[in-house]
């Protein structure tokens, strides 16, 4: 870790995920990084528990952004096996950037499965989130994902939702936060919310528990406390 | 003591039994000290940065040899300063100059904040080199680091660790078994017994040793 970077080092970090072309007058630009390092577990036959990081990152203008995301999450699966699941959104817009209320949309490609239980698959999920954040001490998600999916098996998996399969949860964090001079500000907390995932036939509840981190860097003009 | 493991498992971002004191060995011999602070929010709770504090013997003052940190005095941190390893007499003798003929090669270049090599990767490389054999916390992110790909005893000197650049593993008799997946640590550590998190000061059960 790096003491002389400290927290800026993290904006920093933020910027050259996502800054990519828009290097030129960056200054003017908003540029959002989500990290959460989150634990779940899901029951039902095809559950499992897996834990890793999940990374969102956003550039654009306060109204509209490009987003792209990041999941890793191995673990086991609730009656043995190996899971892992994996996903990259290189595609995604958001609206309302490090604002206390926003929006985001991302596609992508994956895989996820569970030895022994659930094969594993290509997967091309999209995922819609919306954050609530009345404070920066507390952060309220919803999300949504839809998926498609190659392997015969799992295709159809959700009971009445789009894609082959559908997950969705709802997490509160609670923290802290705070606004870092003119340009940026970030929040942290502990994060726990509920899931509900529809595949291979069933529908089955999890719940989450982790630990988020949000910077923003740009101009800045956060409505909240 | 049900109570107080209670709170631990509901913290889940590390609780760590038995801390070690949090102060430097008075007198005048040699010593060398490794500790580590919390990293400035927002992300103390994920990263921490550690460094050496030495004292020749005879001397009252004490150094820090490390790259980067926050002040001056032998433990200044931002947060949750912790002290990990204390060495004396001869054995910090030889740790000394070991550590200071060595300090320039182990400096990180060039420098990567995740997955390294940074301040981190510094002080675990002057561990290895000159056989001061303690561990880092889990959440000291860059300690792993050994390039794309890479093998090497661990610092605790009772194991091996395979690592790469996205995933690892280190497996020792005192070390126990850890898993490092893009900079994060999940283990058990066999002695003194934890659960390795990559939260907080890193352990949930007794303090390292």
């Amino acid at each position: 870790m790096t003491p002389q970077l400290g927290a800026s080092g993290v904006a920093g970090l933020a910027i050259l995920l996502v800054a990519g072309p828009a290097v030129a007058g960056f200054e003017k630009y908003r540029y959002t990084a989500d990290l959460t390092l989150e634990a779940r577990g899901v029951d039902g036959a095809a559950g499992a528990i897996d834990a890793g990081p999940s990374l969102r990152a956003t550039a654009g203008t306060r109204w509209l952004a490009y987003a792209i995301g990041l999941d890793v999450r191995p673990g086991g699966g609730r009656h043995g096996g190996f899971a892992f699941g994996a996903a990259f959104y290189p595609v995604g817009i958001a609206l309302g950037a490090g604002a206390p209320v926003s929006a985001r949309v991302v596609a992508g490609i994956g895989t996820d499965g569970v030895t022994g239980h659930v094969p594993f698959t290509a997967r091309f999920p999209v995922e819609a989130e919306l954050e609530l954040h009345p404070i920066r001490a507390i952060e309220l998600t919803l999300w949504c994902e839809a998926a498609w999916v190659t392997a015969d098996r799992r295709a159809h998996g959700a009971i009445d939702g789009i894609g082959d399969e559908v997950t969705a949860g709802a997490a509160l964090r609670i923290g802290r936060g705070k606004r870092e001079r003119q340009q940026w500000h970030w929040s942290n907390g502990w994060r726990v919310g509920v899931m509900v995932q529809e595949r291979v036939g069933e529908r089955a509840w999890g719940l989450t528990l982790g630990y988020g981190i949000d910077v923003a860097f740009g101009p800045i003009r956060y409505e909240g406390v | 003591m049900s109570a107080r493991l209670a709170a631990c498992a509901l913290a889940l971002g590390g609780c760590v039994i038995a801390q070690r004191r949090v102060a430097v060995p008075g007198g005048d011999d040699a010593a060398i000290v490794l500790a580590s602070t919390a990293m400035p929010e927002p992300i103390s709770e994920v990263g921490r940065h550690a460094w050496f504090a030495v004292r020749e013997r005879g001397a009252r003052d004490w150094h820090r040899i490390e790259y980067g940190g926050f002040g001056s005095g032998p433990l200044d941190g931002v947060s949750d300063v912790r002290v990990h390893a204390i060495w004396r007499g001869t054995e910090a003798e030889a740790g000394i100059a070991c550590l200071r003929a060595h300090r320039d090669r182990a400096m990180p270049r060039p420098y990567l904040m995740v997955p390294g090599p940074n301040s981190n990767t510094f002080v675990d490389r002057l561990l290895r080199w000159c056989h001061l054999h303690a561990d880092l916390p889990a959440t000291a992110v860059g300690k792993d680091f050994r390039g794309l790909v890479g093998v090497s005893r661990t610092t605790g000197g009772t194991g091996v660790q395979f690592e790469t650049a996205v995933v690892g593993v280190k497996v020792g008799l005192k070390e126990g078994v850890e898993v490092h997946l893009l900079s994060l640590t999940f283990g058990i550590d066999l002695w003194p017994p934890a659960i390795l998190l990559p939260f907080g000061p890193g352990r949930l059960g007794f303090d390292d040793r």
